[in-house]
């Protein structure tokens, strides 16, 4: 009874029909909290300032997390403690494939980490295979009859793990919760979810992984990383996943605060493939008058020549037809097309490009992560543009080289002058390189 | 830095050399030009003369000559600032069933605009009942209106209007026919009538669809004798 409320917060208009409101383990406690000139989301923990939130009706509003269902102070949050009523399970993993002794090593701290239930940080570079790393920990967990979460910032990597956690731990009861979800929320010991769903949560799970941390938009977003904390038990456990830790993780690391484990070698064994800055001078004007700067056209042509397929990310959307009808210029002939974050047929497009039916695609930082593509090269035009992150650049650069096949792919960065953000991204490859070159099991290529 | 209430796309805002050194008060933009140029602005050049919808020619479109042959109805002249787009749509059901209010400062400006322009004595907001004022914090209508409120000693904006009867459903959910047999929910508070006797009024309201509300309204205030009445909405 009641299950869609245990380890929820909702208010009572966000119940379903069948609510049953007369149920002795439900706790409430008010929606906001008011304090002097302040008020405070108990939801977001966002601090709003009354004179700015205020209704004319009386009571304030929060329009932080208004896009789950406005919250107002006259509302309360009702929750009820999350109690485990899972039925026990004795094959819980019903995955068959294997690992490597550098992936074991990294499973094995998982597992121990979701046993003592601390907060840990996984650090393996792109391409290392960190979701298979996960599964014994795990399985371990829904053993114990904990309640699971895997959590990303990104709504494609949440509909892209859901589908390989389904495979692997097909006797668990799963759901899959994101914004443009449609299927009604269902009480599960396994929930794939964004990271702006656990808002809904309330102390509900033992174990929480948040996959990509560093990426947009949880990375710096307070009232996400607030809703990690809320949304996992008192005595939970918590895993960061990430290719690309930012400065923050890395702080509390050496702080103490956040225990790694990290995995610098691609499951092939060869090496991250590092970047090589070109100058491309005044690109913008050129592009301007229709014309790309005359190096890249080069290395376009070439890789056409050579069959060679790759990715060419730009900074902007409004830059894309533009770079495109320059390409037409110079290579009539060569196939290819423009992705981007609103694109209707992005799914396509990206299918497209898997299936060879393109040569190339004209992105932006839409596609920086959670696509894998086997044998590619990739260049960025202006890559020293401030839409780019250094977890943005580092992802970028690890597109290429992640098939064992052909491990090592051009990473070919066109710039006008260098910046921090580039800078680290260069020396966080090359760090991890180093790591990796001590490693018994680097290949050399 | 301010960012777009629509799309929360980051807005810089760069000070002119005049806005420096003027004393005037410097008005920030609250959403970005994207968003701007995606509401459909109507011409009053191009609109019906009666009802404001948008059109080819200047004359009085079907709906109008349909409400004319009806028994007991004013005319009445309404001007549509903005077209009911597809863009519209999103923003009325964040600003009102989602319960955005800031997104009330999207058109604060515009609605000062048409306000001023049309040159009446008294503002009146449509209200809304008293469950979906309690249930929404607010009153969509009024809240447009709130630049005129703060700002101005003429016109004023004045609440004449109540709801009596209490809608079983949301007109937004029904169809043209449902709500065309509607009944009146509007009365005058009887602590205006007076105060409003001989002024130009303007009757505000968020959305015109099929006039229903507006005439309504407009029967409403018969009985205070205004020189003029006239409607002004957001969205036709």
């Amino acid at each position: 009874m009641n299950e869609e409320l245990f380890g929820r917060q909702l208010t009572v208009t966000q119940l379903p029909p069948t609510f049953e409101p007369t149920d002795p383990r439900i706790v409430s406690r008010p929606a906001m909290t008011i304090s002097g000139r302040w008020v405070r989301c108990e939801r977001c923990h966002q601090q709003l300032e009354k004179a700015h939130v205020a209704l004319p009706a009386g009571g304030y509003y929060c329009p932080d997390c208004l896009a789950l269902g406005r919250i107002t102070s006259r509302q309360s949050l009702l929750t009820i403690p999350e109690p485990n009523a899972f039925p026990p399970q004795r094959n819980t993993l019903t995955w068959a494939g294997s690992l490597t002794r550098l992936q074991q090593i990294c499973a094995q701290d998982v597992q121990s980490v979701f046993v003592k239930r601390k907060r840990h940080l996984l650090w393996a570079v792109t391409g290392a295979g960190k979701t298979e790393m996960l599964f014994l920990g795990l399985a371990d967990a829904l053993k114990r009859g904990d309640r699971v979460a895997v959590a990303s910032p990104r709504v494609d990597v949440c509909i892209e793990l859901f589908p390989r956690f389904q495979q692997a731990f097909t006797n668990t009861s799963m759901v899959l919760l994101h914004g443009q979800q449609t299927e009604p929320y269902r009480y599960c010991q396994f929930t794939v979810c964004t990271t702006h769903q656990l808002l809904r949560f309330y102390h509900a799970f033992d174990i929480l992984v948040v996959d990509e941390v560093d990426a947009f938009p949880f990375a710096q977003n307070k009232q996400l990383m607030f809703a990690v904390d809320q949304a996992i038990k008192p005595n939970g456990a918590c895993l960061y996943l990430t290719a690309t830790p930012g400065t923050e993780l890395m702080h509390a690391v050496t702080r103490r605060q956040l225990t790694m484990s990290y995995l610098p070698l691609r499951f092939h064994g060869h090496l991250l493939p590092e970047i090589q800055c070109r100058g491309a001078w005044h690109w913008r004007e050129k592009l301007r008058r229709g014309r790309l700067p005359t190096a890249l056209q080069v290395a376009i042509t070439a890789r056409l020549r050579q069959h060679k397929r790759f990715l060419l990310f730009v900074p902007h959307v409004a830059q894309l037809p533009d770079v495109a009808a320059a390409i037409r210029r110079f290579a009539p002939k060569a196939s290819f097309v423009t992705v981007h974050a609103a694109d209707g047929e992005r799914v396509e497009k990206v299918a497209a490009m898997r299936q060879k039916k393109v040569d190339f695609l004209v992105t932006t930082t839409i596609l920086e992560r959670g696509v894998t593509f086997p044998d590619i090269d990739v260049l960025v035009l202006g890559a020293d543009d401030a839409v780019f992150s250094t977890a943005a650049l580092v992802q970028i650069a690890g597109r290429a080289g992640r098939n064992a096949a052909a491990p090592d792919g051009k990473v070919i960065y066109w710039i006008e002058q260098t910046t921090l953000t580039l800078r680290r991204a260069i020396r966080q490859i090359q760090v991890v390189n180093q790591k990796g070159r001590r490693l018994p099991e680097w290949r050399h290529a | 830095m301010a960012s777009c209430l629509m799309c929360q796309k980051r807005l810089p805002r760069t000070l002119t050399i005049r806005e420096i050194l003027s004393w005037r008060k410097v008005t920030a933009d609250t959403i970005c030009e994207t968003c701007k140029a995606a509401f459909t602005v109507i011409n009053e050049s191009k609109a019906c003369p009666q009802c404001g919808r948008n059109q080819a020619n200047q004359e009085i479109c079907q709906d109008c000559q349909r409400w004319h042959l009806m028994p007991n109805t004013l005319k009445i002249k309404n001007r549509g600032l903005f077209q009911y787009t597809p863009t519209m749509h999103d923003y009325m059901h964040q600003y009102k069933f989602n319960g955005d209010l800031r997104l009330a400062k999207v058109f604060q400006h515009a609605v000062q605009l048409a306000v001023d322009a049309a040159q009446v004595d008294v503002v009146i907001p449509v209200p809304v009942s008293d469950t979906t004022f309690d249930h929404r914090g607010f009153n969509q209508s009024a809240e447009l209106l709130q630049l005129i409120v703060e700002n101005r000693h003429h016109p004023v904006v004045c609440p004449a209007l109540k709801v009596v009867t209490r809608d079983k459903q949301q007109q937004s959910k029904q169809g043209r026919k449902d709500r065309m047999t509607r009944t009146q929910p509007f009365v005058i508070d009887p602590n205006y009538v007076e105060k409003l006797r001989g002024n130009k009024i303007l009757i505000f309201d968020d959305v015109y669809t099929t006039g229903r509300t507006l005439h309504f309204a407009a029967q409403a205030l018969q009985t205070v004798e205004a020189t003029s009445l006239i409607g002004l909405t957001l969205a036709r």
